[in-house]
């Protein structure tokens, strides 16, 4: 059995990482470890729903290789783009701006950049253009795992809640890792794992 | 019988003296005795016609989608100001007249740095895949017909029909400032309509 999983930091395990915890904490491989199945884990800290959409839609991949299928969606304040300097996909976030402006810090972006984004958080982003792309994302990935004939799985951080998740991050409680960091702890995860098999075996009773 | 059209001028039929008339998605509903639901605009991007499509009409309530796809470097944005969408086009912002449906002046310079630091044709590839997926998803799952278009040939995606101006013949089009080849005229449009039918038919038979 394989299980496909994408999203951002939720998914990734990301401040079990930062914490130097194994990712063997996190949600999704507790999910794997229920089924026995091997985990194929493409999420990544501080992605877009363009790069989930890009993994599922644009990169060739064979789902049909995979049993259950897990997607979690991310802030709609996030969006990709090629940097065609450092060869990769990367991402801008209004979201994270905000942080930095905060905090005084900001990433290792060129100063041009960050004027870019910092216009483009205060003059075009705005609840109804994110509203908007969420939900496009959303039924995309929808009717696409739906035609795929596999069980999936699709949750969600916004909290704009015009979308029925099959979970809710901004919804559910689970452990943080502090005040400030809303990260799922190692006991987050595990609260997570359990939730997601209590409405997966609702959603999917053949599979248990 | 009720069709779903979406697309850019194409299929709004720009530069037409009647389009209401004489456009290729009107000539096909004549044909098929159809009913013509026609939401196309000029200078819609892919992004426009995907966001119709999946949120803000009901696929199922047709019979039919002909949907006609466009330049993949077009994109939008929501003008809380108008409270609307507004159409961003390369050409456009390169070459500004201050036309009344796209950008206004001020949001010229913004749209010049995004073609300039941000929008590359990887980008663009990647997000027209990603709709043309979703386009042809939607339809799929809807359980509705589709029969899916481009204009720009330069396209490396599969597409029922490529309407672009280089593949119709020259006096089949009307030239225009702010397309390169023209918009196809009266002529252009039945011929469109035809190859259109052709597919309609095999879909059908």
């Amino acid at each position: 059995m394989k299980l496909y999983f994408d999203g951002d930091s939720f998914t990734y395990g990301g401040a079990l990482h930062d914490q130097t915890h194994s990712l063997e904490h996190r949600w999704s491989k507790r999910i794997c470890n229920y089924f026995g199945a091997e985990e194929t884990n493409l999420s990544k800290n501080g992605v877009s729903n363009d790069h989930v959409l890009r993994h599922l839609f644009a990169d060739g991949r064979n789902l049909e290789q995979y049993d259950i299928i897990f997607i979690q969606l991310t802030f709609p304040q996030r969006f990709h783009f090629w940097d065609k300097k450092k060869n990769k996909w990367r991402t801008y976030s209004t979201r994270s701006l905000e942080w930095s402006r905060d905090n005084n810090k900001l990433h290792n972006l060129d100063p041009k950049f960050i004027d870019f984004i910092n216009y483009y958080a205060d003059h075009y982003y705005t609840d109804k253009l994110g509203m908007t792309n969420e939900l496009i994302a959303y039924n995309s990935i929808v009717s696409h795992l739906k035609l795929l004939g596999k069980p999936f799985f699709i949750s969600g951080l916004s909290n704009y809640g015009h979308i029925k998740y099959d979970l809710s991050f901004s919804k559910f409680k689970y452990m943080t890792v502090s005040k400030q960091d809303l990260h799922p702890s190692i006991l987050g995860h595990q609260q997570i794992a359990k939730k997601v098999l209590s409405i997966l075996r609702n959603k999917y009773e053949d599979l248990f | 019988m009720k069709i779903y059209f979406d697309g850019d001028s194409f299929t709004y039929g720009k530069r037409l003296v009647d389009p209401l008339k004489s456009r290729f998605s009107k000539l096909i509903c004549d044909e098929l005795n159809a009913e013509e639901h026609n939401f196309s605009i000029g200078g819609a991007s892919n992004q426009r016609i995907q966001r119709q499509l999946l949120i803000g009409n009901r696929i199922e309530d047709y019979d039919l989608a002909i949907i006609q796809m466009t330049y993949r470097s077009r994109c939008e944005y929501y003008d809380q100001t108008k409270r609307k969408f507004t159409l961003v086009n390369n050409a456009i912002v390169r070459k500004y007249e201050g036309q009344k449906k796209f950008i206004t002046e001020d949001h010229v310079p913004f749209w010049k740095e995004y073609y300039e630091q941000i929008y590359n044709d990887r980008f663009g590839r990647a997000q027209e895949r990603i709709i043309h997926t979703s386009i042809k998803d939607h339809c799929k799952v809807k359980g509705v017909p589709l029969i899916l278009m481009t204009n720009d040939e330069s396209s490396r995606l599969s597409f029922d029909y490529c309407m672009s101006w280089k593949k119709l013949p020259k006096d089949m089009l009307i030239m225009d400032s702010h397309l390169p080849g023209g918009h196809p005229n009266e002529k252009g449009h039945v011929l469109i309509c035809k190859h259109i039918l052709d597919i309609v038919s095999d879909i059908y038979n």
